[in-house]
């Protein structure tokens, strides 16, 4: 009889558990398709960071930034070029593909005059006063895939745009303390395979922070982002990102991402 | 006047056809008060101007200068004494004892295939460590506020050639460096005077004998960097004039006099940086292969012995804790040919231990430095506050106390406590 009770229990849940599973691997698909999608071989731009605190009190802060992958390493470098008096400070990165690779970081302050080598583990940490982390910030709407496990949530709409909603949740409370998130609800355009909407919560499970990418574009024949909208529920504060000045065509030469060049800032 | 040169040369680029100009610069307001002795001892006025210009062929100009008015004129009583340290090329011009206009920077670069060149008034600075000399001894710094403010403040430009060329997995940069500039010491009297600057009684003080070729009298160097394996690896060699100079000591007829005379040296080193985790490492050595140590006290300067000199620095940087970053160094420097009577130990150790927060989204950094001499149990402890009000206006609080034995290097100004406030505005 107790045998009994275990076969049914177990017929009666193995179809929603082989469900969730397909939607799993169907949301994972999803990430991967999200990963995949050309961001072009190297690009300049050009940002302008409007920051705004709980008082309504705005800093504006202008970068210009290059990327270039190296086979399948992402090299990464923003100068910071107003006000004056953050002026030349940049920031390099040496992104990795493989996971157990720590990325390699360096910071220049002008304040120093020299190039410093910085700790890669603090991907949760904002970037510079904004309400973007290190990782958004490096990751530029991708996601590292072995950090979440992905569950599909359904279907809705941002902007007049058909997403699907896919929640990420930490692999393991290690990675969520890291990254600063216990979970994840992209809103994803799988006609362009990018996000259009974020939510987040913070390691105590309470809502974070939403990220809205406001403005997409094809620029060069790459869907680019040139608008994002960040609002920290907890502080307040909130960042918008305004990109100019894109360009996927001009080739950037490999010495714009050596210690040199952030040593010597623009040119 | 050569800063006259200096602005008709920046003008004429400004005026060059077709090529766009940008300017910006700061405006900085500042005020000192001395703790222990009262003394209102700064209250300043800077407005430092930047200009960048795009050349032809992808080149490029940079001008930075300053205009300083000081009203109490306590660090660099009377007239300035750049005669005395800088080249004719490197001075200040002063419109008075208070108010003066100095050329910060001022250089040429680009690129002619894969080698880059700086050509001008720059700095240039080598090696991993934050604060401490060990390898960025090439360009010299001024003493005018002791080591109070960043050493990036005290660094002196100087103007060099500086070529940088790729050769395989190393960047190898050649500098080369005419400007017979050194460390401007203050004038006896002024706040941050050395004891070691104060003319004994009956002992006459000499001009120093300064090289002035520009030719004869150049440091040159190279250095080659690289990335091995996660470490940035640097190796150095720098043939140059020791920054600070040695006392003479001569004895005609009973009378005696005491003249600071500069020597050479050759100071090879490298260093390394990497991280693990939270933590970043940081270690660099340098070898002298001489330097001259003044024997006696400066009452009876009886001449001078000479030693090679082998000093390391170890850093660690901890940033394990959000927003916080906490690091550590220890420096040593040691004697391998002491001469009994130095005016030195034969082992000096140092450390430095910093902690700095960057609060309410980055609107505002917290610094507290300490730099501790492990010999004379003296050193310095600061803490500074910045508090970046708008876009363009930064507040600044600054508490400087130099504290321990005085017969430190730093505890020769225990009683110059000092609290400053400042205001900036970039443009």
């Amino acid at each position: 009889m107790k045998h009994s009770l275990w076969v049914l229990s177990l017929a009666a849940v193995l179809p929603f558990t082989a469900s969730a599973q397909d939607a799993s691997r169907e949301a994972r698909e999803i990430i991967e398709a999200v990963n995949a999608r050309n961001d072009g071989a190297y690009v300049s731009r050009d940002a302008t960071f409007e920051l705004t605190d709980r008082r309504g009190i705005t800093r504006v802060e202008k970068t210009t930034g290059y990327r270039k992958y190296f086979g399948d390493e992402k090299r990464t470098v923003i100068f910071y070029t107003e006000p004056s008096n953050v002026r030349g400070t940049g920031f390099l990165t040496w992104d990795y593909p493989d996971i157990d690779a720590e990325d390699d970081q360096w910071l220049y302050l002008p304040a120093l005059g020299k190039v410093r080598r910085i700790s890669a583990s603090d991907r949760g940490d904002y970037f510079l006063g904004t309400d973007l982390t290190y990782e958004e910030i490096k990751k530029e709407n991708k996601i590292e895939i072995d950090d979440y496990n992905f569950s599909l949530l359904g279907e809705s709409e941002v902007d007049g745009a058909a997403v699907v909603e896919i929640e990420a949740i930490p692999v393991n409370e290690t990675v969520a303390r890291e990254l600063g998130y216990s979970r994840i609800v992209l809103s994803i355009d799988p006609q362009i395979q990018m996000s259009r909407h974020s939510e987040y919560w913070d390691v105590n499970g309470n809502r974070l922070k939403t990220i809205h990418n406001g403005n997409i574009e094809q620029i060069d024949g790459i869907w680019t982002v040139t608008e994002v909208n960040v609002i920290n529920h907890k502080t307040d504060h909130r960042t918008r990102l305004l990109f100019e000045n894109i360009d996927y065509e001009t080739e950037v030469p490999d010495r714009t991402f050596n210690r040199q060049m952030l040593e010597r800032g623009l040119r | 006047m050569r800063w006259m040169l200096g602005v008709s040369l920046l003008w004429l680029g400004v005026s060059a056809p077709g090529q766009a100009a940008e300017f910006r610069g700061e405006y900085q307001v500042r005020a000192t008060q001395g703790l222990e002795d009262g003394d209102f001892r700064l209250f300043e006025h800077s407005l430092t101007p930047e200009m960048d210009l795009a050349l032809p062929g992808g080149a490029h100009m940079h001008a930075a200068g300053r205009l300083r008015y000081e009203d109490r004129d306590r660090f660099e009583p009377g007239t300035n004494n750049d005669g005395d340290y800088r080249s004719t090329w490197s001075r200040r011009h002063e419109f008075s004892d208070t108010a003066e206009a100095e050329l910060l920077e001022f250089y040429v670069d680009g690129y002619l295939g894969d080698t880059f060149y700086r050509v001008g008034k720059q700095s240039i600075a080598w090696g991993a460590a934050i604060g401490l000399e060990v390898l960025d001894i090439v360009n010299p710094v001024t003493m005018r506020e002791f080591i109070l403010p960043d050493r990036d403040e005290r660094r002196l430009a100087l103007w060099a050639v500086n070529v940088e060329q790729p050769i395989g997995d190393w960047m190898a940069s050649f500098v080369w460096l005419p400007d017979t500039t050194y460390e401007q010491l203050p004038k006896p009297g002024a706040t941050f005077a050395f004891q070691t600057q104060q003319p004994p009684s009956g002992i006459q003080w000499l001009q120093a004998d300064k090289p002035d070729h520009a030719i004869a009298d150049a440091d040159t160097g190279v250095q080659l960097t690289t990335f091995l394996s996660g470490w940035d690896v640097s190796l150095n060699y720098l043939y140059h004039y020791n920054d600070r100079p040695v006392i003479e000591r001569e004895e005609v007829n009973g009378s005696v006099t005491l003249q600071p005379v500069y020597y050479r040296t050759h100071t090879l080193g490298g260093s390394l940086s990497n991280a693990f985790g939270d933590f970043t490492i940081r270690a660099e050595a340098g070898y002298d292969t001489q330097q001259f140590f003044q024997n006696g006290s400066m009452e009876a300067v009886s001449g001078w012995s000479r030693s090679p000199e082998v000093s390391t620095v170890f850093g660690v940087d901890y940033s394990g804790v959000r927003d916080w970053l906490i690091s550590s160094q220890l420096f040593v420097s040691y004697l391998p040919d002491y001469q009994q009577g130095m005016v030195r130990e034969r082992r000096q150790d140092r450390a430095t231990f910093l902690l700095r927060g960057d609060l309410f989204g980055h609107t505002q950094t917290a610094e507290l430095l300490l730099i501790h001499s492990l010999d004379y149990h003296d050193g310095v402890f600061q803490l500074a506050w910045d508090y970046r009000v708008r876009s363009h206006v930064t507040l600044r609080a600054m508490l400087d106390m130099p504290y321990g034995d005085g017969r430190g290097d730093f505890g020769q100004f225990h009683d110059r406590d000092q609290f400053s406030l400042a205001v900036e505005y970039s443009f």
